[in-house]
């Protein structure tokens, strides 16, 4: 297995760099028949990645313990489930997965362009190449996920293994939660690829073309949706492992993979700008740019083993690898953005500061505040070390109160800039549209005033996510209401017409649903710590919770001891519950592992773990945490992520019936009513439409 | 649902010709649009003067001071989190000596400052408002006047270069006008 | 300025913002994220009076005029069981130069701690933190841990994970002023 999956990284090799060359030599001198033979190497290269991924996995299954990655991260009595998890456990695997996502990637690229051939094509294939020539590189030389166990290979020969393996790392077998979030997060990380060589491609070909904004303006929202799905996923991971209570730690791993996300998000926005009006289209080079420095920025750090984190992988050898591509990404990119700037430069001009392409300056700005302070909060105590030989630390509590006004004010342009048409707004006509989410806002945070909140920043929170929800909502209701009456077909087929605007407000609301939830969870939730002994109770938020005593069950590759609670309201009726947190014991683990039990509520969750046991077992420490919000949590991430796919999803255009997007276009040149003002006073300039969808009536 | 014939609104007359949504004239409503909008965000800031108010004399209870010192500090044994959060043992008994130094009337500054002697500054999870430490404040408040200098620069460059009107690009032909005219017609029936 | 100008300009702009990035990254390259320095190195050790594990109480101030090798460990450890070797020898090495070891069980079970001193023959005074306040004050980031307290009773040295017994023992060669032998 490992000879063949050598093999394949050498084949891969190969044939990543004949893809790099063919495709740059091919555009340069304008012969298509290079470009195509390029093109078509993807799918070999594809193929041979899954070979190697599945060498790798045949090997974990087959308990392989010649192969020093098998006999660190797998062992027999691993099940089955988590052998396969094994694959991207660690540092080694985790780079094949990463491979084979890239070559998927660059296949996808190759499919899509098998007819159409944008200028940019050639340099965007040839810059994908060029980022999985570095990735097949690294595992092939300084990660080496195939090498043998040292002393076996060279005392008993390659024949003989090991008995068994030292098996995963105890926190990575813990929860099953490990088979999706890597792989989403990798699929969001490497996803930036694509737009990152798209905008090369636009840099090097320098035609300032506008397509390629529109072209990877899909790919960047697929990839975007994958990336929200895999920081969500990784903060479910955390609540529902670490027994902590909370989801995000503000670790610098999570920053910084918090960053390509904020980067991407006011790409999406600013990207409207360019493919609607022409404008921005240097700064979105930058933005696509910055995207994928930043993940790489992140991956660096994350495996370079820079900063001490729950991810860091452990000696990890690749740091100096990923340090030379880093420099390599950010010299290319802003060096050709800086050659491009005089020639590229548009002249974009606007109507009024009250219109939709102000509001995505200001997102843009404020986006990358938040940006610009996670990242100098998480290299800071680096800088900090390297200047003055200081040790400091920058933790939850100071990107919490730094972020916490940027974020703010984001849910205030969030909850009122879809209010804005482009071009110019009414005045009175966005007052107007303001009226009920500003009357909502202001109910919410008078209630909660009067409800007895004493903490500004949660009333703040409340207030503007309301804005928020019932600013989005609003509009997606007006369309709804407003299509399905001038619309022959019903509001389905106005909310289908208009799918990216209603998906993009959907996403909105699911944003202000996560900022209530943020808001509840980390400014109401109850802890506390209860020591009991074994059919003993004790009352905690409104609960009586009882100790039911310990069991231990023996699991091939773990004890695990549970220690029962049985939770019942107050109430004299109310029927009890049994929370189940748990101990693990793993051989390879020196301390146990908690498996804290959830009750998940619409409201709230109910969350207890063990953290130690007196007179084995006969009592318990518990602790325990009332969290409100935290499903409303999960609740606005799957909303963004969801209404992020239904605006990715290709859409079929029926045969004889203008398709969706023509009919945007048509309507967005020629019926754009504030135009018309320009034009001259049309009899009731106030009447003008405040939605899009009105203006299109049934063809 | 067919409403009565509205009143003629004021800004109906205003807006002829005018770019911006100025209102010269007399307004014979007194409530407009902006009026309701006014009165939410003057509700709003009363509850978060308020609010703000009552958080700043509520008096915490030793329970609370003690999670709040926890929460400041870096639980040594685990990985980025804070003494409040950890589930750790040794967290746990830190959690029990911050109890024990209120309980023994210390202030916070004063058991914080015996954790800094053990472990150094990197037991503080925010940097030290002293040294090089103090650059780190200055960031967000950096990040958030650039952001709104830089945001209000683009818009005022942007705006200036449209001091003309827009040149009409595609000047409506006589069948869209009249479309846009029948869905106008529909919009207004439906407010 | 002319085109070409402020290309040049631009350009050098970016490279010069490149290096300086990638040379701050590189100086995080070079240190380990897990060394974090002890502010007690050069301090007074601070002092603690534990129950002994087999034998009487210790107070470490009672100890003064004796170099101290603190050592924090636990049964549940796994690197402990790879540095007993060196610190048996160095007990044995030094006892007689005025040079105690003494032994902070951390964290663990008496009946375990026990275990692991009479499985891995260990002869120097072991006292037990339950509370784990000598830790906390100790500044323990993990086990094992390991302080050399001198004659005066300031903390000279300090250990993070297993020692090495070279190490310890030029240390304490210079403390007892025995010279290299």
């Amino acid at each position: 297995m490992g000879r063949l999956g050598e093999l394949g990284l050498v084949l891969a090799l190969a044939l990543s760099a004949y893809g790099l060359v063919a495709a740059a030599v091919g555009g340069r001198t304008g012969r298509p028949v290079l470009v195509e033979s390029a093109r078509r190497t993807a799918l070999p290269l594809l193929a041979t990645l899954v070979t190697v991924n599945a060498a790798m996995l045949l090997a974990l299954l087959q308990d392989d313990f010649t192969l020093r990655y098998v006999a660190e991260n797998s062992s027999r009595a691993t099940p089955t489930f988590f052998k396969v998890l094994s694959l991207w456990a660690a540092d080694d695997g985790s780079l094949l997965l990463w491979n084979l996502i890239l070559a998927g990637y660059l296949a996808a690229v190759a499919l899509r362009f098998r007819r159409e051939r944008p200028t940019t094509f050639p340099y965007a294939l040839s810059v994908l190449y060029a980022v999985q020539l570095f990735y097949v590189v690294l595992v092939n030389g300084p990660s080496r996920p195939f090498a043998t166990v040292p002393d076996v290979a060279t005392v008993a020969g390659a024949g003989t293994a090991l008995l068994d393996g030292r098996g995963p790392a105890p926190l990575l077998q813990n929860h099953p939660l490990m088979a999706v979030h890597p792989p989403f997060l990798y699929l969001g990380f490497i996803g930036f690829t694509v737009p990152f060589a798209f905008g090369i491609a636009a840099l090097v070909v320098g035609n300032g073309s506008d397509r390629w904004a529109a072209l990877t303006r899909r790919w960047t929202l697929a990839v975007w949706c994958f990336l929200t799905v895999g920081l969500l996923l990784g903060a479910l991971w955390s609540y529902s492992v670490l027994g902590w209570g909370g989801y995000w730690a503000w670790d610098p791993v999570e920053n910084v993979a918090l960053l390509p996300w904020l980067v991407s998000t006011a790409f999406l926005h600013s990207a409207m700008l360019q493919e609607r009006r022409g404008m921005a289209r240097l700064w979105n080079v930058v933005l696509v740019v910055a995207a994928f420095a930043l993940m790489t920025f992140g991956t660096f750090l994350t495996r370079g083993n820079v900063l001490s984190s729950i991810h860091a992988f452990a000696q990890s050898g690749v740091g100096p690898a990923y340090l030379v591509f880093l420099a390599l990404v950010l010299l290319v990119g802003f060096g050709l953005v800086a050659w491009r700037l005089p020639t590229l430069r548009s002249a974009p001009a606007i109507d009024s500061t009250l219109s939709r392409e102000a509001a995505f300056v200001g997102n843009n700005v404020l986006l990358l505040a938040a940006a610009a302070i996670i990242l100098v909060g998480t290299v800071f105590p680096l800088v900090v070390e390297a200047t003055t030989n200081r040790q400091t630390t920058v933790g939850a509590p100071y990107f919490r109160s730094a972020l916490a006004p940027v974020f703010l004010l984001l849910l205030l342009l969030v909850g009122t800039a879809p209010l804005l048409p482009w071009r110019a707004a009414n005045r009175s006509r966005a007052l107007r549209r303001l009226r009920v989410p500003a009357a909502a806002a202001a109910l919410v945070m008078a209630g909660s005033a009067v409800a007895g909140d004493d903490k500004p920043s949660a009333l703040l929170g409340f207030g503007l996510g309301t804005l928020v929800v019932v600013a989005n909502g609003q509009e997606i209701l007006t369309g709804i209401v407003v299509g399905r009456r001038s619309d022959r077909r019903g509001a389905v087929a106005a909310l289908r017409r208009g799918r990216r605007r209603y998906a993009g407000l959907a996403a909105h609301i699911g944003l202000g649903l996560l900022a209530i939830g943020i808001t509840a969870s980390s400014s109401f939730a109850q802890q506390s710590e209860l020591t009991l002994a074994a059919g003993h109770s004790a009352s905690f938020a409104g609960y009586d919770v009882r100790y039911e005593g310990l069991t231990t069950a023996q699991e091939p590759q773990r004890t695990v001891l549970t220690a029962a609670l049985s939770v019942r309201g107050t109430g004299s009726d109310d029927a009890s519950v049994l929370l189940d947190p748990r101990l693990n014991l793993y051989p390879a683990a020196s301390e146990p592992i908690g498996s804290p039990a959830i009750l998940h509520g619409p409201v709230w969750d109910l969350y207890a773990s063990v953290i130690g046991l007196q007179d084995s077992g006969r009592s318990a420490t518990f602790r325990l945490y009332h969290n409100p919000g935290v499903g409303l949590l999960w609740l606005g991430g799957a909303l963004m992520a969801l209404a992020g796919a239904a605006a990715t999803w290709p859409v079929r255009r029926r045969p004889g019936r203008p398709g969706p997007t023509r009919r945007v276009r048509v309507r967005s040149r020629t019926k754009r009513p504030d135009r018309r003002r320009t034009a001259g006073p049309t009899p009731r300039p106030d009447r003008q439409p405040a939605h899009p969808v009105v203006r299109t009536g049934a063809p | 649902m067919t409403s009565s014939p509205a009143p003629a609104r004021p800004e109906r007359r205003a807006r002829q010709g005018t770019r911006s949504g100025a209102h010269p004239g007399p307004r014979p409503r007194l409530l407009g649009p902006g009026a309701l909008v006014a009165l939410a965000i003057v509700v709003a800031l009363l509850s978060l003067a308020a609010v703000a108010v009552r958080g700043a004399n509520k008096p915490l209870s030793r329970a609370e001071q003690a999670q709040q010192i926890a929460a400041e500090l870096r639980c040594p044994v685990c990985q980025d989190l804070s003494a409040a959060d950890s589930p750790a043992p040794l967290a746990r008994q830190m959690r029990q000596q911050i109890s024990e130094g209120l309980a023994a009337g210390d202030s916070p500054a004063a058991i914080e400052d015996r954790f800094v002697a053990a472990y150094g500054e990197t037991v503080l999870l925010r940097p030290p408002s002293s040294g090089p430490g103090r650059l780190a404040y200055a960031v967000p408040l950096l990040a958030l006047v650039g952001a709104v200098a830089a945001g209000a620069a683009t818009l005022r460059v942007w705006r200036r270069r449209s001091t003309q009107p827009v040149p009409e690009r595609a000047p409506l032909a006589a069948g869209d006008r009249s479309r846009v005219e029948a869905a106008l017609d529909r919009w207004s029936e439906e407010e | 300025m002319s085109r070409t100008g402020r290309r040049a300009a631009l350009l050098s702009v970016v490279v010069v913002a490149v290096l300086g990035i990638v040379a701050l990254l590189a100086s995080g390259l070079a240190h380990d994220p897990k060394a974090i320095a002890s502010p007690l190195v050069g301090r007074a050790a601070p002092d603690f009076r534990l129950e002994g594990i087999h034998g009487s109480p210790v107070q470490l101030s009672h100890l003064k005029g004796q170099v101290v090798v603190v050592n924090f460990w636990a049964s549940w450890c796994a690197e402990c069981r790879t540095e007993q070797q060196a610190l048996n020898q160095t007990w044995s090495d030094f006892r007689d130069s005025g040079v105690v070891v003494l032994g902070v069980n951390f964290q663990d079970q008496r009946a375990d701690a026990e275990a692991y001193l009479a499985s891995s023959a260990v002869t120097y005074p072991n006292v037990e933190d339950t509370e784990s306040r000598t830790a906390l004050a100790y500044g323990l980031r993990g086990v094992p841990e390991t302080f050399v307290v001198d004659r005066d009773g300031h903390i000279v040295d300090r250990v993070i994970g297993p020692v090495d017994a070279g190490r310890l023992g030029a240390t304490l060669n210079t403390l007892t002023h025995r010279g290299t032998p």
